[in-house]
């Protein structure tokens, strides 16, 4: 392995990747617009489904059960924003960054919000609480889970990208 | 800036790695503890898996669906001893990361193989329900009253009954354990560059 070789590798691999990237990227970008598309068609169409529930005018929806799609619909966008600015990242060639972690962690934090505003429908919906389901759900629902285990992983990654910076700082 | 001053923030940083890992690798080994816990109590002491149960195979169409009821059955047992398997990766890669191995290729490895167990438990789950519908309506059916089409945020159906969230989900996984793999790779290359 010479030097002549390696940037030619290198950049062979950083293309690669940014071909990826822009191919997961205009996939992401399809399957939101799509996404949106049937969300508008859904709430256009009677009856309107919201859940389990049907509705025949966007009228008879309860108030706190549109704040809870609201949430909901605000939390994929958050989270698409998030990936997107991710992928943005990759194709940049920037990929053990501290941005790279803080998406990452951005995107643990969504998925908790999910899991819990999932768990808690029934209080915008039926207006109950049903003690030991409520938490029992919201402490083994898979978003919560996956939330915690992805946001513990970005922070070994931060944590580990500081140390490698400190040892390059290292004289 | 000099080698002693660095020195203790970096085993600083290493020590908090280790305890974190350690505390969610004990979780995740709790949890992969419960997951058998909670299947041999189901399996051993409530009887054998219901897809195993003649009672219910019955209520496929005719004797000769028996065959694709029985293959479901075996394809169910599968998918827990996937996540069993899951759990234990999941506990690997916090071990490696509690030895201080963060970007290295058996973290990476580790990474990718999560993500293929979420794809290959995906097409599992799809085949099941897939062998399902061939027996007919039956336990496992979807109610009439589902809507045709559902889509959610990873969580997706064109109205076949199959969810085609967590293999996006996994496919992901494998992409950004793959980029960070090749990111690896570049590093590594231009450490050997002269």
């Amino acid at each position: 392995m010479n030097a002549n070789d390696n940037p030619s590798k290198a950049n062979s691999r950083l293309s690669r990747i940014k071909k990826l990237s822009r191919f997961l990227k205009a996939v992401f970008l399809i399957y939101f617009v799509v996404l949106g598309l049937v969300l508008v068609a859904g709430h256009v169409k009677t009856p309107i489904q919201v859940g389990d529930q049907n509705f025949s005018s966007p009228r008879e929806i309860p108030a706190e059960l549109k704040i809870y799609e609201a949430l909901r619909c605000s939390l994929y966008l958050l989270a698409a924003i998030a990936f997107y600015r991710l992928l943005n990242l990759y194709e940049n060639g920037i990929i053990f960054g501290a941005g790279n972690v803080s998406q990452i962690r951005q995107l643990g934090i969504l998925a908790i919000f999910y899991g819990v505003i999932t768990a808690c429908r029934p209080i915008f919906a039926e207006h109950v609480i049903m003690f030991p389901k409520l938490p029992m759900d919201m402490l083994f629902s898979p978003w919560l889970i996956a939330g915690c285990l992805t946001i513990i992983i970005a922070w070994v990654m931060d944590e580990g990208q500081k140390i490698q910076v400190e040892q390059e700082l290292t004289v | 800036m000099n080698a002693k001053e660095i020195s203790p923030k970096v085993n600083a940083r290493l020590n908090r790695i280790k305890i974190v890992s350690r505390i969610a690798r004990l979780l995740v080994i709790g949890f992969l503890l419960f997951t058998i816990w909670f299947l041999l109590r189901v399996w051993i002491f409530q009887g054998t898996p219901v897809l195993f149960d003649k009672f219910n195979a019955a209520s496929a169409k005719a004797a000769h669906q028996y065959p694709l009821f029985l293959c479901a059955g075996i394809l169910s047992l599968f998918t827990p001893l996937i996540l069993c398997v899951w759990y234990w990766k999941l506990a690997q890669l916090f071990h490696y990361y509690e030895r201080g191995l963060i970007f290295t290729v058996k973290t990476i490895r580790c990474i990718k193989f999560l993500g293929l167990l979420c794809v290959i438990n995906w097409t599992l789950v799809s085949t099941r329900h897939l062998l399902l519908q061939e027996t007919g309506p039956g336990l496992f059916q979807p109610s009439p009253s589902q809507p045709i089409y559902r889509m959610e945020f990873f969580s997706f159906d064109f109205g076949w009954g199959i969810d085609f969230g967590p293999l996006l989900a996994g496919a992901i996984i494998v992409v950004i354990a793959w980029i960070m793999d090749e990111g690896r790779k570049i590093q590594e290359e231009q450490e050997l560059t002269v």
